[in-house]
């Protein structure tokens, strides 16, 4: 797994490839928290590239969702390959993150 | 088939999953349902680690065998811990909005909605999980 992070508009995009399994998530959580902490709490998550997604990466998800919503701002997410969409779908995940198909339609629904 | 018994650490499972993936793809499997199927076997696994073995590993057998001609893949894991009956688990939170969505406790849930046959049983001092998954394209 690997994890970009870069700004646009005030909102942080990061950018995740690869697979987020139980090896990954902790790293994935982690990154995300920091951010937070550093006052970037409205985050686009660009999943383009992101092939793989387990129990463990919906639990660091949620947990970003949940704490970017607690300091004042809110995740969206972008580009769903096939196997993670399913996964969100099978897991309740639609009705709790926002989805959309581009990084541009998840950064406008943040601002 | 070759059965690997060893004790179980977090860092087995890829190359675990490795395993399954080739036998997904030689009974071919789509790339998407290949990735479901290396999930599936990726929460067993950890969830035996987390749960059976409290976090320090122990010992499992595992096989994963392609049947070309059933179009399917079956995988078999062996531990030897408490009872967990795959089928005994509560149903989790699907619904509920993001403040109150309980973290967690989804892994038994894509076991199960991501299979096509699971079958239990508890054997001398421990549990076996068999997973099949067939291809219906």
């Amino acid at each position: 797994m690997n994890i970009e992070i870069s700004n646009i508009d005030k909102a942080a995009i990061v950018t995740v490839q690869g697979r987020v399994d139980t090896i990954t998530a902790p790293m994935f959580q982690e990154s995300v928290l920091e951010l937070i902490d550093k006052g970037e709490n409205i985050i686009v998550f660009d999943l383009e590239n992101m092939e793989y997604i387990s129990s463990a990466g919906l639990s660091a998800f949620l947990v970003a969702a949940k704490t970017a919503k607690a300091a004042g701002g809110g995740v969206a997410c972008s580009g769903l390959q096939e196997m993670v969409k399913q996964v969100f779908e099978v897991s309740g995940f639609m009705a709790v993150l926002p989805f959309y198909e581009t990084k541009d339609k998840a950064l406008e629904s943040l601002k | 088939m070759e059965v690997i018994t060893l004790n179980l650490k977090l860092e087995d499972i890829p190359i675990l999953l490795s395993e399954v993936r080739q036998a997904a793809q030689n009974v071919g499997f789509t790339p998407s349902r290949t990735a479901q199927i290396e999930l599936v076997v990726e929460e067993l696994l950890a969830n035996i680690f987390k749960h059976a073995y409290s976090g320090t590993g122990g010992r499992i057998e595992f096989s994963c065998e392609a049947l070309p001609a059933k179009k399917q893949v079956k995988v078999v894991v062996s531990d030897w811990s408490k009872p967990f009956n795959i089928f005994e688990s509560t149903k989790p939170d699907l619904d509920s909005d993001l403040d109150v969505r309980p973290i967690g406790g989804l892994g038994v849930h894509l076991i199960k909605k991501l299979t096509d046959e699971i079958h239990y049983k508890r054997i001398e001092g421990g549990n076996e999980t068999v997973l099949i998954f067939c291809n219906k394209d």
